[in-house]
């Protein structure tokens, strides 16, 4: 499990275990945060997710059990979004 | 796997209030805080989903703080000589103890949440208070004054003598140490400005 990993408070018993994945992004405005919150809140692998634009580094936090850094970098990349992980 | 550290959560709480109170709401930062704190921004960012909540978080420990203080031994009953005397007793012990809270707290109302750090923190204080003026005023221990002439009067020369006090000087450098004697004749004064005739 990466360092950032921890599970999630609420995961179900018995359920996928949940890992948080943390990233900086660049999604900062309204009209960002507009764009990407479909995806992020259809996707079937993202159990919770929240964006900090009131941090400079506009912190991505997903619960995911299934996805990896790499999928979540490439969905936001899609999206036309910088996302790295966050060390 | 991580798990929650009760001792590295106190040491973020303490390090956010010195960095809030130092830097204000616009310079204070995640990644500043993480380097106060000697860990990663993002084990902050297991401990608190974002800057509001860890924000919001500590606005209410402290708030509890300093509430459950400032009511040690106090009812909204009390004759208000009496009821004003522990309130400047309890006021002037947390803050004299507490000099960053004050700080803390100013830069906190006029971050973007502080309007909902003082609804939910102090709404049940605040309730409290206007119940100790309303029975004051209805024994007419108390002149009907507004608000914020009433907490002016009440409060505002106490807070001026503990703001001196941490300064340790008053007008024109003048070395300045908060005791009980300087307190108890501010008091008076106030209490005969405050008391019908």
């Amino acid at each position: 499990m990466k360092e950032t990993a921890t599970t999630h408070p609420e995961n179900p018993a018995g359920g996928t275990p949940l890992t948080l994945l943390l990233f900086c992004t660049n999604i900062r405005s309204d009209a960002d945060f507009l764009r990407a919150a479909p995806h992020f809140d259809a996707h079937p692998h993202i159990h919770e997710w929240n964006i900090d634009r009131d941090d400079v580094d506009c912190v991505l936090r997903i619960f995911t059990g299934q996805l990896t850094p790499g999928d979540v970098i490439a969905l936001a990349g899609n999206l036309g979004f910088v996302c790295t992980e966050l060390e | 796997m991580r798990t929650r550290d009760i001792k590295k959560e106190k040491l973020v709480k303490e390090k956010a209030i010195s960095l809030l109170v130092k830097e204000g709401f616009e310079g204070f930062s995640m990644q500043k805080l993480a380097r106060a704190c000697n860990i990663s921004v993002a084990t902050l960012y297991i401990y608190y989903k974002n800057k509001e909540s860890l924000l919001l978080e500590l606005g209410a420990e402290e708030g509890k703080k300093m509430t459950a203080a400032t009511l040690k031994n106090f009812s909204p009953d009390l004759p208000f000589a009496e009821g004003l005397r522990i309130q400047w007793e309890n006021r002037a012990n947390f803050w004299l103890k507490n000099p960053k809270s004050g700080a803390f707290f100013e830069a906190l109302k006029h971050s973007p949440y502080g309007d909902c750090m003082l609804d939910d923190a102090m709404s049940d204080f605040r309730n409290i208070m206007k119940a100790f003026v309303h029975h004051a005023v209805k024994r007419k221990e108390l002149k009907p004054l507004p608000l914020e002439v009433y907490w002016s009067v009440a409060f505002g020369p106490l807070f001026t003598l503990i703001r001196f006090h941490h300064e340790g000087k008053s007008m024109g450098g003048k070395p300045f140490k908060f005791n009980k004697t300087t307190m108890e004749q501010t008091f008076q004064l106030v209490l005969q400005t405050l008391q019908p005739r």
